[in-house]
């Protein structure tokens, strides 16, 4: 948002000096965004590129500095549904649909909006299926590398299925609101109940994250809550 | 130990501690950092780079850089992300569709995922999607979701197809 109003009084002041060096009225002046040329309406013959402006700007050239603090927090908002799939057999529970929107306001970057909600996303299913720092007795860490701890890989997850969901903030000029990692905060229980769902019919009503398959087989086998399965898996 | 491996079609050689890893031999005796350490542990795939042995055919196999030794490779081919690209200033396909595909964010895994796939086109031309997401389990991304990932490799099976001499 500094940004764009950092951007807005520069180019205020770049019409400014256009106007200057063109001989013509500010309100005559118009910038094509693609060449990033300064015209008179309707003078193809005339223009002044950005190079030219700034030049004539001289020493002070053409500077803004802005500061944005919002009146307010922004609320982005989202809705995750998930699909798993339960063996029985092995407890090994899997993703196999994942459908979400996720409203940030205006997106301002679809492909960098569109990644932060595919990389949250799969940390959200990660702590649902699998992943779990563990402790001996003694506090030691068992799961402190990568050879140990359950990072989740392209093979247990399916490709993501993302509605567009834009609804604009008044608090900011530009409509903005947080994108970043925002699949972390619905993945997670949407994915979780989805393979006690999955299971439901057998009794079960509650498992511990993550789902590991000697929890969920656990659970299967005693129609078992999370105290006892705990127990079970250690 | 003397060891002379051919990194990208040249010819290095150095005399090396007997424990040097292929991936330390690459970034610092050759001078390729390309090739990144992860987690030293053959676990997330970072450091992959395509190895044969003299006179094989094909692209190589794609090997974990940081369990292997330097002696190891003596004598054999590597190729890293740097050689896949032919000079020519354009992209390999496989870099290509990484691009084009916004497969990546941080860009650490992005090496060894590109040669993964390189290997992986190699010996299936035509995955599904669920062959690309078996392949490339070896390859840890913390940012993507792989979802991106997997589109890029699907993307660049028929260009790699295309390229590959009849």
């Amino acid at each position: 948002v500094a940004v764009h109003k950092a951007a807005l009084e520069v180019k205020d002041q770049a019409r400014r000096v256009a106007a200057d060096m063109l001989e013509a009225a500010e309100a005559d002046l118009e910038l094509n965004a693609d060449s990033g040329i300064w015209q008179v309406r309707g003078d193809p013959g005339t223009s002044r590129s950005w190079a030219d402006v700034a030049t004539h700007a001289g020493a002070d050239g053409l500077v803004a500095y802005v500061q944005f603090a919002g009146d307010a927090p922004t609320f982005p908002f989202g809705s995750h549904v998930a699909v798993a799939e339960v063996d029985t057999e092995t407890g090994k529970a899997r993703l196999i649909r994942h459908v979400t929107a996720d409203d940030a306001g205006t997106v301002v970057s679809p492909v960098l909006a569109e990644g932060q909600r595919h990389g949250g996303i799969a940390q959200g299913v990660a702590q649902a299926l699998l992943e779990e720092m563990l402790y001996d007795a003694d506090g030691n860490p068992l799961t402190g590398t990568l050879a140990d701890y359950a990072a989740i890989t392209a093979a247990e997850l399916p490709s993501f299925e993302l509605v567009q969901s834009e609804t604009p903030t008044n608090i900011n000029p530009l409509g903005v609101k947080g994108i970043g990692e925002a699949g972390t905060i619905g993945a997670t229980p949407a994915t979780q109940n989805a393979v006690i769902d999955a299971v439901s019919h057998l009794g079960v009503r509650h498992i511990d994250m993550p789902t590991t398959p000697s929890r969920v087989w656990a659970a299967i086998e005693g129609g078992l809550g999370g105290a006892e399965t705990r127990r079970v898996t250690r | 130990v003397k060891v002379t491996i051919t990194v990208n079609g040249k010819q290095v050689a150095a005399d090396v501690a007997d424990r040097t890893l292929l991936v330390h031999f690459l970034r610092e005796v050759a001078n390729l950092t390309a090739t990144n350490v992860g987690c030293d542990s053959t676990s997330c795939g970072a450091c992959t780079v395509l190895m044969k042995g003299a006179g094989e055919e094909g692209v190589g196999k794609s090997v974990k850089s940081c369990t292997v030794l330097a002696a190891q490779a003596d004598g054999s081919e590597v190729t890293t992300a740097e050689g896949l690209a032919d000079g020519s200033g354009e992209m390999h396909p496989v870099q290509a569709a990484f691009h084009a595909e916004h497969g990546l964010q941080c860009g650490f895994c992005t090496p060894g995922m590109v040669m993964a796939t390189v290997s992986l086109l190699a010996e299936n031309p035509s995955p599904t999607e669920e062959e690309v997401r078996s392949a490339l389990e070896g390859n840890l991304c913390r940012c993507t979701g792989y979802h991106n990932i997997i589109r890029a490799v699907l993307a660049a099976a028929p260009a790699v197809s295309e390229r590959r001499p009849a």
